[in-house]
């Protein structure tokens, strides 16, 4: 389904991409419309940096391997960093020692990616984003790994909250695709995971996403 | 570089963006053309021997990564780019990979700049040591 969306907005993308170039670099085009058509081309590439980053291409994405979440957070976070660094918000890692899961490395750190730049608009300056990675236990006595971002930031209303997982429903006024939660949904879903979100208008919100522990890992220890 | 080293075929099954690409590429100094099928781009392959050949992946009929390993054995001077919007062409390269053909692609939207780089480091890359 991703992949097919991915298609449909690719294709344009790239018409325009091109039809707005051969705009600007016409030389009959006037100073003001390249001034118009060069806003276009940053646009352009806003949509197109967003569409890679929601509708993710590369070979890693995809190839499935032992991974420790924590280690996947910690990059994540650390690309975050200057932007949380700039808004003054405050990031707290707590992380019990926990099994590997088999899935998509890169699949994986765009869904933390996603999150944390949910809660990242979601936050005011000088706020708090909390990452937890521990263990649990299923209902038929299986070994998990759950991750958990709660935010300190505007929340959500219980009427949104029902549609946060739905294709193109946004909280944000401005820049949201609508795309990102979907999408993660669809890679947590894929590797056997669950994804929960509670909510409190003006306290925060609490995404967690609970893994199945590799069997080869389970088998091993 | 002679004429002929300057040629490319665009095939995209999407007529305006295989058509204002070739645009693209004709007003950087290339000689462009487009089709839009793999089946065309045999024809004109056939009877035109471009330097390079810009395809997207998933075409109907023949596929992009059909068409590039047909120019791969059959026209062993012509170059191949592969572009694609799709995220599901991991699969049809795999496979390809397995049968011993490794193919570059890009993943659209590509803005043109980036493009004609690449396509003009393929062509520099091709007169200097052909493929």
């Amino acid at each position: 389904m991703a992949s097919t969306i991915a298609h449909e907005i690719n294709n344009p993308l790239e018409t325009i991409g091109h039809a707005v170039y051969l705009a600007l670099t016409d030389p009959e085009t006037s100073p003001k419309a390249k001034s118009y058509l060069e806003l276009a081309t940053q646009e352009l590439d806003r949509v197109t940096h967003i569409t890679k980053q929601t509708l993710a291409f590369n070979r890693e994405d995809r190839t499935p391997a032992l991974i420790d979440l924590r280690t996947s957070v910690d990059s994540v976070v650390k690309l975050f960093a200057p932007r949380l660094a700039a808004r003054g918000i405050t990031v707290e890692r707590r992380y019990a020692k926990v099994e590997s899961i088999r899935a998509g490395g890169g699949e994986i750190q765009q869904v933390i990616s996603n999150l944390i730049s949910n809660s990242m608009d979601a936050t005011p300056n000088q706020g708090k984003i909390q990452f937890r990675v521990s263990r649990s236990i299923g209902k038929n006595g299986s070994r998990l790994v759950r991750f958990t971002i709660a935010d300190t930031g505007s929340g959500i209303t219980p009427e949104r909250l029902k549609k946060i997982f739905e294709p193109f429903f946004t909280t944000k006024e401005i820049v949201g695709t609508g795309l990102g939660l979907w999408i993660s949904k669809q890679i947590v879903e894929k590797h056997g995971a669950t994804i929960r979100v509670r909510s409190k208008p003006g306290k925060g919100t609490v995404f967690s996403i609970v893994f199945p522990i590799s069997e080869e890992v389970t088998h091993a220890g | 570089m002679t004429t002929m080293d300057r040629s490319i075929l665009v095939v995209d099954d999407e007529p305006s963006l295989a058509d204002t690409l070739a645009v693209i590429f004709q007003q950087a100094g290339y000689i462009a053309n487009a089709v839009y099928s793999g089946e065309e781009a045999l024809a004109f392959i056939a009877a035109r021997r471009p330097s390079l050949v810009v395809t997207d992946v998933i075409l109907p009929g023949m596929d992009g990564i059909a068409l590039a390993k047909t120019i791969r054995m059959s026209y062993s001077t012509c170059r191949v780019l592969l572009f694609s919007g799709n995220a599901d062409t991991q699969d049809l390269l795999e496979a390809a990979q397995q049968e011993g053909h490794a193919f570059e692609i890009l993943a659209k939207p590509i803005p043109p700049p980036q493009m004609l780089a690449k396509v003009a480091s393929l062509l520099d890359q091709k007169s200097s040591s052909p493929a």
